[in-house]
């Protein structure tokens, strides 16, 4: 039977008309951003290029972070998990995932920081060479690139992106904007080479008198990140990551966050710089920095 | 009355099938080939969430963190002349980062190679973004 012959044939073409409408606008909804655009040249292995939150309230962290940061968000499907995209200046800068807090051993939420890369598959097996457990294996997102969760000898997750539009062109960030990361470790010196295998960092060591060890790691001869003892009296062992966002008052900002129903866990000290720098968690527990940066800093820096 | 019986099969049948090869080819975040846990079910396996822990303490007026000031951005290869304003008039070495000398202070080889003697660590970009 022809199909023109059929009576069913106006149904199947409505439906196929309808549904495949809803299909390609359902699929788009599941495309994440590209991290430039229009896309650049330029890439730096080891820059801090995106995070994402994990928590489980996804509305609770939109309203704290818009209310504390000036973020906007928009919500994306993300299959059986809501993903919502941070945005600044127009610009996507993170991303928020609700998920569903484990209830057998006390947890809590938590910032997952993203490096840059240039070949995926390349970093993936000289981390597991020198001491990485792959977490999650490597997936690619055809605008965002391709990427990949790792944790590192001392546990600490982290995820490598080789960006499908290239790195950020390296500027100074705005306020509001992501400006630094920090990784707090038993071992900062083996934790510094652990990186340095994988992102080819020059490593420099910034003294000071805590007894704690603390490095810079530096790449394009610019400071990306610093690896650091774990303070003395801090009963926080687990090594992790901690991204800072840039603020231009660190104490307006703590109080804005207690507001909030944030908390303060490092309160706004003096740092290497001369800025004010601070440590803070959103209202699931998850912890930021917020780092002041500004030319009149290096006034009040410290001996 | 039976053509109209049969148009409603007929898109019924249609909506299935086209359910079940959007649910089959939607990639990314979500489901893949129907089975396949994508990037949001893929951090529950590990329990992403972290241990649970607050205590920052111990952070003493000397536990610093952040970058420095100073240093060799203010020579970036590409010659930058908008880095040199905050970075290339200042001694270089501040906040006292320095590379480390082999075998140095702390009486043993670090497990990481060292950047060159005598280079002082660089600092974070200082060129404004381009508006």
């Amino acid at each position: 039977m022809m199909l023109t012959q059929c009576p069913w044939r106006e149904g199947v073409l409505a439906s196929f008309i309808v549904l495949g409408g809803m299909a390609i606008a359902g699929a788009a909804d599941f495309e994440l951003p590209a991290l430039n655009s229009p896309a650049s040249s330029e890439h730096h292995a080891g820059k801090m290029v995106w995070a994402d939150l994990i928590t489980p309230d996804l509305s609770t962290a939109e309203k704290f972070y818009g209310g504390v940061f000036g973020w906007t968000f928009k919500r994306i499907r993300a299959g059986s998990s809501d993903y919502s995209l941070a945005m600044f200046g127009g610009r996507p800068i993170g991303g928020v995932m609700q998920r569903t807090m484990p209830s057998a051993e006390p947890h809590q939420s938590a910032w997952l920081t993203f490096m840059a890369c240039a070949d995926v598959e390349a970093t993936q097996r000289v981390a597991v060479e020198h001491g990485a457990k792959v977490l999650t294996d490597a997936k690619n997102y055809p605008q965002r690139g391709k990427q990949i969760v790792l944790s590192d000898p001392e546990g600490a997750v982290f995820a490598v992106l080789a960006s499908s539009s290239g790195d950020s062109p390296d500027y100074l960030p705005v306020v509001g904007e992501w400006i630094w990361s920090s990784l707090h470790a038993q071992n900062a010196g083996n934790e510094a080479a652990f990186y340095q295998e994988l992102f080819g960092f020059d490593v420099f060591e910034a003294p000071s008198a805590d007894g704690a060890e603390h490095l810079i790691l530096s790449s394009d001869n610019y400071a990306r990140a610093s690896a650091n003892g774990h303070a003395s009296e801090s009963s926080r062992k687990h090594s992790h990551w901690l991204n800072f966002v840039r603020v231009e008052n660190a104490a307006q900002t703590a109080a804005k966050v207690t507001a909030m129903g944030g908390h303060v866990l490092v309160r706004p000290r003096v740092d290497r710089h001369g800025g004010m720098l601070a440590v803070m968690s959103d209202p699931a527990g998850a912890p930021f920095g917020v780092m002041e940066w500004s030319e009149s800093d290096i006034k009040a820096e410290p001996k | 009355m039976r053509t109209m019986h049969s148009r409603l099969l007929a898109a019924a049948v249609g909506a299935m099938s086209l359910s079940m090869l959007f649910a089959c080819s939607v990639t990314g975040y979500g489901v893949e080939g129907g089975g396949a846990v994508g990037y949001a079910g893929s951090y529950e396996p590990y329990g992403y969430y972290e241990p649970y822990g607050y205590d920052y303490g111990g952070w003493g007026g000397s536990y610093w963190v952040g970058p420095r000031r100073g240093g060799e951005g203010a020579e970036h290869r590409d010659g930058r002349s908008e880095d040199r304003g905050e970075r290339g008039g200042e001694s270089g070495d501040r906040g006292g980062s320095r590379a480390f000398d082999h075998g140095g202070d702390r009486g043993h080889a670090p497990a990481y190679r060292p950047a060159p003697v005598g280079r002082s660590a660089p600092s974070i970009p200082s060129r404004p973004r381009e508006r």
